[in-house]
């Protein structure tokens, strides 16, 4: 075991292999800056470039690419208000009010520092307990699937904005758009007016990108055509030395919200089928519900940054547990690093720890040391890219548009899915307009295929009747969480009512 | 605007007229696009991504390959259809997009709107369940059920696999629901939580099964798989019907038999290649290659055959 993890990390300290994990990690932040291209998409691109490396090379390379690219995504969510990810998109709510008031430095490095702090911390429960956090993640039927979703929809109205009928409305919305598709029962189409490039759904990216890039892009076109716009790069160079550096105190107090949204990341990450957005939004949701003031939520918290990002970032190499530890991959990405590592000849799951133990640990030692020169590169980076704002809009807002109509592109449905995202980029613009939630309508549209599924699959296992339920203890134990988390919602906003400090209905 | 717009398709039009006139024997003059009727990451799109490695070098162009998941391979399967009949645009996926899918859903394509250039492998479509149901094989699942005055429920992931335990069913006299499920991933997850009797999938099991982590309890083909000769298929049940799903490559009607010949000629050498059979093999599929010659003749009899067992099950009903 010490010979093996010994050889391993002489393996991964060679200049090929550590300058391949700088090269993903570069490639990934760049394409997570860029909104628009997504961290699938690029990976997708780029297994064929691995077909000549050796695999230890290849593998940590599209790893780089994948942690890479949570990391980047923040920055542009915090400085322009358009997510890189879609998972960013909780990382912009309070990121860029923070940028607003001269505090986009310290945003950021907050951000970078939950970022790696979640993935390292991922990374070493991987390392350790890949093996019983997977058998766990197994026994997660549809059963407990539908529980635990349950749960998470109760977390929706900590993120449903100032109204909140207005973010059920979103959210609703979200579900509704949701449901074209073939159906999962009679295989036949269901709302699709026709299109086969339905019959898959509306495609997650083009959704994303139009309601949150393209959408922020309107906006700002419409605030210059008003003359109400302030330049940003005034308000950037306004942040005050103090404004832009991270304190220790200020570290220290988001530190049990950075520790608390890992384990979250950790959590959802690993279950497979539950999707990235899920973890950020998740995390975001409960430390806002803890927090003695979650009014200042949305409104330039830092926690509320550090929480998003920590989660997001943790729920990458989590993401990897059932795939190393069993052979199933929990995520898009994950599916397609698996592809990677069987065309590397490696099949992941319980016998690649038996016959290529060196390699497993090689490249759980480049994970690791992605994480530093991650911090590293991260730091450069936004020295960088936060120049971003002082570059003028008219050039900045063109290139934008730019990249949202390749991202949608090449996601792969062609135009269509252009068409579509100019759609959406309408819908969220007036969503902005008038203050409906696109957070709320975004964990909609995605949670809602997922829900359905395994709603359907429940319902269908249990024969319908509750007393099944007593086969599934862990889903009984989510149900309670949820009926108490109602609970003490509802409770809370009786108190707002009552002391008449209810923030909605303008 | 207007003048470069209309240029812009002159020049498409006429490269497209030249590339016409350059000919089979030239074949390829610019880079092939492979559209995947799946996505990324499953048994197909490692498999063919796999092999447009040696074909691009064996046809010195390079290979763009592309998923587009949608329909059970039909999104992808149009936009095969539409293109030039060059051979420069060909289709990667199932068989069953072409023999099975035009038969329950109203497709805008049929399996002769496509010249099949060749099967390059056949999912060992195979039912497996969790090693702590006692079951050995499909006839002890349908007595339990019996035993037990139960139905039977299963992991699903398709309309085929539906119709043939429709057929099951009625001839067993038991009730067997499936539960739908997204991909292989989707029915070995739902049968690794032993949440259901059994399941069934294309490939995906394979390393589970190894692991002893599932056990195979049948092929759902109508001959054996290749990798579990001791699980009964279909026929040693007595079910006289069976699924089969190749990994095919075709492409527009009306491209050239020249242009065919020699893709199918690069993907028989291709399929042939160490880094390829490795693949094949860690996705627990068959080696199989049926070439242009016969790849529309085979695509026929199948979809004859999936037509028989709808109205088996029509009439069953």
């Amino acid at each position: 075991m010490y010979a093996q993890i010994l050889q391993a990390t002489t393996n991964v300290l060679t200049f090929n292999v550590l300058a391949y994990i700088t090269l993903g990690l570069f490639i990934g932040y760049i394409v997570g800056v860029l909104p628009g291209l997504s961290r699938a998409t690029a990976i997708a691109l780029l297994i064929p470039i691995t077909y000549k490396l050796p695999p230890l090379a290849g593998i940590s390379f599209l790893i780089g690419v994948s942690k890479g690219g949570n990391t980047g995504s923040a920055l542009t969510a915090i400085l322009i208000n358009v997510p890189g990810e879609p998972q960013s998109v909780v990382t912009a709510l309070d990121g860029y009010p923070l940028t607003l008031q001269g505090k986009a430095q310290k945003a950021l490095k907050l951000a970078l520092i939950a970022s790696v702090l979640g993935d390292f911390i991922a990374t070493l429960v991987l390392v350790a307990l890949a093996q019983p956090l997977a058998v766990l993640a197994v026994g997660m039927g549809p059963v407990e699937l539908t529980a635990v979703l349950i749960f998470a929809i109760t977390f929706i109205a900590a993120v449903s904005g100032h109204s909140f009928y207005k973010g059920l409305i979103a959210g609703f919305l979200g579900l509704l758009l949701a449901a074209p598709r073939l159906d999962m029962e009679t295989g036949q189409p269901r709302l699709t007016f026709g299109f086969a490039d339905l019959s898959d759904g509306v495609p997650l990216l083009a959704v994303a990108i139009g309601t949150l890039a393209l959408s922020e892009m309107l906006v700002q076109i419409d605030k210059g055509w008003r003359g109400s716009y302030l330049h940003k790069g005034a308000q950037l160079k306004a942040g005050t030395p103090e404004n832009s550096r991270l304190s220790r105190e200020e570290f220290l107090t988001c530190l049990p919200t950075i520790l608390r949204s890992t384990f979250v990341g950790i959590g959802i990450g690993s279950i497979p089928g539950m999707g990235a957005s899920l973890s950020s939004f998740l995390a975001y949701a409960w430390t806002k519900r803890r927090d003695k003031d979650p009014e200042s939520f949305g409104k330039g918290r830092l926690e509320g940054v550090a929480a998003a990002e920590s989660a997001d970032n943790a729920s990458v190499p989590a993401g990897l547990i059932p795939m190393f530890a069993i052979g199933l991959p929990s995520s898009a990405s994950a599916a397609l690093l698996m592809g990677a590592f069987m065309l590397n000849g490696l099949t992941p799951g319980p016998f690649l720890f038996r016959d290529d133990a060196v390699l497993v640990y090689s490249i759980f030692a480049g994970m690791i040391l992605a994480s530093g020169i991650m911090l590293i590169m991260g730091m450069v980076g936004q020295n960088l890219f936060a120049r971003l704002i002082s570059v003028s809009e008219v050039i900045l807002v063109p290139i934008i548009i730019f990249l949202c109509v390749i991202g949608a592109y090449l996601e792969g449905s062609g135009m269509f899915s252009v068409y579509l995202m100019l759609v959406f980029a309408f819908l969220g613009y007036f969503m902005k307009k008038y203050d409906f939630s696109f957070i709320t309508f975004l964990i909609g549209f995605i949670l809602g295929p997922i829900a359905e599924l395994s709603l359907r699959q429940a319902m269908i296992i249990t024969d319908g009747k509750i007393s099944s339920l007593t086969n599934h203890p862990i889903a009984i134990l989510f149900l309670v969480l949820a009926a108490l988390s109602i609970w003490s919602f509802a409770s809370m906003r009786t108190l707002q009512e009552r002391t008449g400090a209810a923030p909605e209905e303008p | 605007m207007k003048t470069l717009f209309t240029t812009a398709i002159a020049a498409t039009l006429l490269s497209a007229a030249f590339a016409g006139a350059a000919g089979a024997e030239d074949f390829p003059t610019k880079p092939i696009t492979i559209v995947i009727g799946f996505g990324a990451g499953g048994g197909t799109d490692a498999v063919v991504r796999a092999v447009a490695e040696p074909v691009s070098k064996s046809l010195g162009q390079p290979i763009l390959v592309i998923n587009k998941p949608g329909a059970g391979g039909g999104v992808a399967a149009m936009d095969v259809k539409r293109a030039n009949p060059d051979g420069y645009t060909l289709y990667a996926g199932g068989s069953l997009t072409f023999a099975f899918e035009p038969l329950v859903l109203k497709t805008q394509y049929k399996w002769d709107d496509f010249e099949h250039v060749a099967m390059i492998s056949l999912f060992q479509d195979g039912l497996f369940t969790h090693p702590s149901r006692p079951y050995k094989n499909m006839r002890d699942i349908i007595n339990a059920a019996k035993a037990e005055k139960r139905s039977i429920k299963y992991a699903s992931q398709y309309q085929l696999d539906r119709l043939i335990f429709a057929y099951v069913a009625k001839q067993e006299g038991v009730e067997i629901i499936p539960v739908p499920t997204q991909g292989g991933n989707g029915t070995v997850t739902a049968t690794l939580a032993n949440q259901v009797d059994f399941g069934f999938s294309g490939g995906t099991y394979g390393p589970h099964v190894e692991s002893g982590a599932l056990r195979m309890v049948g092929s759902m083909m109508a001959e054996r798989m290749e990798r579990f000769p001791d699980v009964m298929s279909m026929h040693d049940n007595g079910w006289m019907i069976g699924s089969g799903n190749y990994l095919i490559v075709s492409t527009t009607k009306g491209t050239p038999k020249a242009v065919i010949d020699k893709l199918g000629a690069a993907l028989q050498a291709g399929m042939k290649t160490d880094t390829v059979q490795a693949v094949v093999k860690s996705r627990y599929m068959k080696d199989v290659f049926i070439g242009p010659d016969k790849a529309n003749e085979v695509v026929k009899s199948e979809l004859d055959k999936y037509a028989k067992l709808i109205a088996a099950t029509k009439d069953a009903k």
